[in-house]
């Protein structure tokens, strides 16, 4: 278990940030999607978990408490941060080394394990340069590095793509998903780009006006459906939907696709009534509502 | 309607190449505009909106060249990435400000900064000061200033970034209405999946030209180094794969617990052969899906090391 | 026998050993800041070289100065510095010029670049509070400015010892030793706490560099010329720097310094405005330790 929440709250003067929040978290995985509108309580939560901040309620990170083993949990966890965060003057092997030495592992262990990190991170020939004079890519997987290099058992990962073009926001999404099978890490990832969080997390939680609204796996959030079916066409969506009412299917035209219900899931009357209008089915696959229609609806309910 | 219309552009800063041998023209609607970090997104909006001089060739709205002249400049609204925002001024200020740089009377230009602002949810902030917005509401207070002297042309350079999905989702509407209403809006954006909610129609800059333009699925078949890869998830993947392979298209099949993965150089084909082989061998089709045809893999194929 | 094969996994292995008690962390900052600092360039190399010049000259001109010649023109009345006198004078005109410019470089900097960098959230997401933060940076950055301020006199005061004439000279000498320590301590805090404490409270580096020099160079002055022209002595005090060389006439016997106003107030004033730049310190450095991490 990563997480254990019993009536978490935290109040700052008359403001409320977080209300009874309860929950058993890193049950279905080891990748967990942490949701949240900006003020939903994501970083009151963190500083909590970390010990930064008192609180009302009970909380454990890794079973252990922290009002009394804030240190513990500190050295189990790695932190990466949203914003820019490096020292001036140093290189990113020296700045990895000296998070492991803060992170408690002697001098020369967090040396190797600096290039380690920086090894796993894709960084191995530009280690010996100074972190300021990084590319925001570059910059992002220093961050990675020295957040795993005092080998945590926990990661807190806030927005780690944010400034990445495509290609950038592909490795680090690769390198975050291969995290937990080679290093058995639980992941926690904090974004708002919710197609980062599909690709990569098990279980979710969504957290709105200091609530915990969901926790549960991504399918579960997403209510995907085995008889609701999305169908895209090469040319002529109109003329299917009409071979498929002459069917006795009823389907509702959604932009470019058509979404309809097969009881049982079979598909053959689909591709009967396709042939029969001289349509190409390009798609045919149970609707998968995105991760972001989801989200928008538990948060605004 | 007013289109943008580049020819031949090019743009060096000294020795830098911004952009290169640009010939473009985007019409009414909204255009995706893609490339990796350093393609020349940026330099090429610049140039769109007249801030900066091309080199050579010739940048135009409409028909008059938006460096040499205002009027051509107060048609278009530019969004830039980066803020250089005044955080002692509030949003209402800020808006109205621009909105009477760009040639409307005081009077009318708070009408309209107010009227923008308050159509992009920030009514309750907009007397309140920038310093205070979160990373949402500024980028609705820049969108506002590129908006509020209803412009013909739109350029938004990565509008989307740091907002949350509630924020997001709410400028990504804004800026379809935009499109709707027959705005020429060109978008940047690093996140495809934004871009795909948008529209389906892109540029692709790389290496500080265009590698590509048009629609994204049409682009996808133009790659056609890259097999396209189909998968099949039915009750007899091998029996359905037996019937296929012999179809000179088809490259390879992998297979998978309860599905095949089907290779091929002419998908139009293969899309025909499946349904006719699953009906003729008896085989129960679940779902007919395709890894290849989306955004990202198009992205992918098109900027890969060449 | 089997023929031995193995693969061996070169990905990243789970550490296994010990780690090292939290509280004995704010060590590894301080190092941290000594190794920074001792990798920049001219910031270092500068007051090295001032230092090293210091100590050398000194030593030659304290060898020299032991000459039975000088006794007796210095007992006519001739304002000739005694030997160990001379400690005090490399400590004003050299080491502390060193101190000086190292403050500017490193003290300056070293809270500040942290907090315009992010380098908070780094710190206070480890196991490590904000004492121990503030006690490494501090003791880091003495270590650094104490190489010249608190190393410099002392050496030369064993130096001074060991120029003695005989066994009981040098036993008359040895309270030289802790006096120069004694100095040494005062100046390493007066040039530590302020600038860091002006990086604290400005957040950038350069701000908090242009206001220390602007203090040293033209503030201090003034205070000292108003001193003289109100004939107000204690405006002086408002020197941190002249409040070092008061306290250190009186512990070497060397007259002057006109404003004096006795070592006591000096030393009073020196306390209050190094604690009230730990005390900004402090404010500054707990409140990052709530505040920073995870962003606003």
């Amino acid at each position: 278990m990563l997480l254990e929440l019993t009536d978490v709250a935290k109040r700052y003067g008359q403001v409320t940030a977080l209300r009874g929040l309860s929950g058993q978290i890193g049950v279905a995985g080891r990748r967990i999607g942490l949701l949240g509108p900006n003020g939903a309580g994501k970083s009151t939560l963190l500083k909590l978990l970390l010990g930064l901040t008192p609180f009302e309620g009970e909380a454990r990170v890794l079973g252990l408490d922290p009002r009394r083993d804030a240190l513990a949990i500190r050295d189990r966890v790695g932190y990466m941060p949203e914003m820019e965060s490096y020292l001036a003057g140093m290189t990113a092997v020296q700045l990895c080394a000296y998070a492991g030495e803060l992170s408690g592992l002697p001098r020369a262990a967090a040396m190797e394990r600096a290039h380690a990190a920086l090894y796993l991170c894709g960084l191995e020939d530009k280690r010996y340069l100074k972190v300021e004079t990084y590319s925001t890519g570059m910059k992002q997987r220093v961050k990675l590095a020295q957040a795993v290099v005092h080998d945590p058992e926990l990661l807190f990962l806030d927005e780690p793509t944010n400034g990445l073009d495509p290609a950038g926001r592909e490795e680090m999404l690769a390198l975050i998903a291969d995290l937990p099978a080679r290093r058995g890490v639980g992941v926690i990832l904090s974004s708002h780009l919710l197609p980062d969080v599909e690709r990569v997390c098990d279980e979710v939680m969504v957290l709105a006006a200091g609530r915990l609204e969901f926790t549960g796996t991504i399918g579960a959030l997403r209510g995907d459906s085995e008889e609701r079916f999305a169908v895209r066409v090469k040319d002529g969506l109109d003329k299917l939907a009409g071979a498929l009412a002459a069917a006795g299917l009823d389907a509702r035209r959604d932009g470019e696709e058509l979404s309809l219900l097969l009881p049982g899931g079979d598909t053959d009357a689909v591709f009967a009534a396709a042939r029969a209008a001289g349509v190409q089915i390009r798609h045919l696959a149970p609707l998968k509502r995105s991760l972001e229609a989801a989200f928008l609806e538990k948060v605004k309910a | 309607m007013t289109a943008v219309v580049l020819e031949d552009v090019s743009k060096w800063y000294g020795q830098v190449l911004g952009v290169a041998n640009v010939s473009l023209t985007v019409g009414p609607g909204i255009t995706g505009l893609l490339g990796p970090n350093g393609a020349g997104k940026t330099t090429l909006m610049k140039l769109i909106a007249g801030l900066l001089r091309p080199s050579r060739g010739r940048a135009a709205i409409g028909d008059a060249a938006p460096w040499s002249d205002l009027a051509a400049r107060r048609r278009l609204g530019y969004c830039p990435e980066h803020e250089g925002i005044y955080e002692e001024l509030t949003g209402l200020e800020l808006v109205t400000a621009m909105a009477e740089l760009s040639g409307m009377s005081r009077r009318r230009a708070r009408e309209r900064a107010e009227a923008a602002l308050v159509d992009l949810g920030l009514a309750d902030a907009m007397n309140r000061r920038l310093g205070g917005y979160s990373k949402g509401m500024r980028q609705r207070a820049k969108l506002a200033q590129a908006l509020a002297h209803e412009p013909e042309v739109l350029l938004l350079d990565e509008p989307l970034t740091g907002c949350d999905p509630i924020a997001r989702e709410s400028l990504v509407a804004r800026i379809r209405d935009l499109g709707a209403a027959g705005k020429t809006v060109l978008v940047s954006s690093h996140v495809l999946h934004e871009v795909e909610a948008l529209t389906h129609d892109i540029v692709v800059m790389f290496r500080g030209r265009v590698l590509a333009e048009g629609d994204v699925y049409r682009l996808r078949e133009l790659i056609d180094e890259h097999p396209h890869r189909v998968r099949v998830e039915c009750d007899r993947p091998r029996a359905l794969a037996e019937a296929l392979i012999g179809e000179d298209h088809v490259t390879r099949a992998a297979f998978e617990d309860g599905a095949v993965e089907l290779m091929t150089r002419v998908p139009d084909k293969l899309y025909d052969a499946i349904p006719a082989a699953a009906a003729a061998r008896g085989v129960k089709i679940r779902a007919l899906t395709s890894p290849d045809n989306n955004l990202q893999a198009v992205f992918e194929y098109l900027t890969e090391k060449k | 026998m089997t023929p031995r094969a193995e693969i061996h996994d070169l990905g990243y292995e789970p550490y296994r050993g010990a780690r090292t008690p939290p509280a004995r962390r704010f060590l590894t900052v301080a190092r941290n800041v000594f190794a920074v600092a001792w990798g920049s360039r001219w910031g270092v190399k500068l007051p090295f070289i001032i230092s090293v010049s210091t100590f050398v000259g000194a030593s030659v001109v304290m060898y020299v100065a032991r000459n039975r010649l000088f006794d007796m023109v210095r007992e006519r009345g001739a304002p000739i510095p005694r030997a160990e006198q001379i400690i005090f004078f490399a400590f004003t005109y050299g080491f502390e010029l060193a101190a000086y410019v190292l403050a500017a470089v490193v003290a300056c900097a070293a809270v500040a670049n942290d907090l315009r960098l992010g380098a908070f959230q780094f710190y206070f997401s480890r196991p490590l509070r904000a004492r121990d933060y503030l006690a490494g940076k501090l003791l880091g950055l003495a270590l650094v400015i104490g190489v010249p301020l608190f190393t410099g006199p002392v050496l030369l005061a064993v130096v001074r010892v060991c120029f003695a004439e005989d066994a009981a000279q040098a036993v008359s000498l040895l309270p030289v030793i802790p006096r120069a320590a004694l100095l040494g301590l005062l100046g390493t805090a007066a040039f530590v706490l302020p600038p860091a404490a002006l990086g604290a409270l400005l957040g950038r580096r350069q701000p908090a560099q242009a206001l220390f020099v602007v203090y040293f160079v033209v503030l201090t002055n003034a205070a000292l010329a108003m001193a003289a022209v109100l004939k107000v002595p204690e405006l002086s005090l408002l020197d941190v720097g002249h409040d070092v060389q008061v306290v250190g006439r009186a512990l070497f016997g060397v007259g002057g310094g006109w404003p004096n106003v006795g070592p006591w107030p000096a030393a009073a004033a020196l306390a209050v405005v190094c604690a009230l730049s730990l005390a900004a310190l402090w404010w500054r450095v707990a409140k990052a330790e709530t505040s920073e991490l995870g962003g606003s």
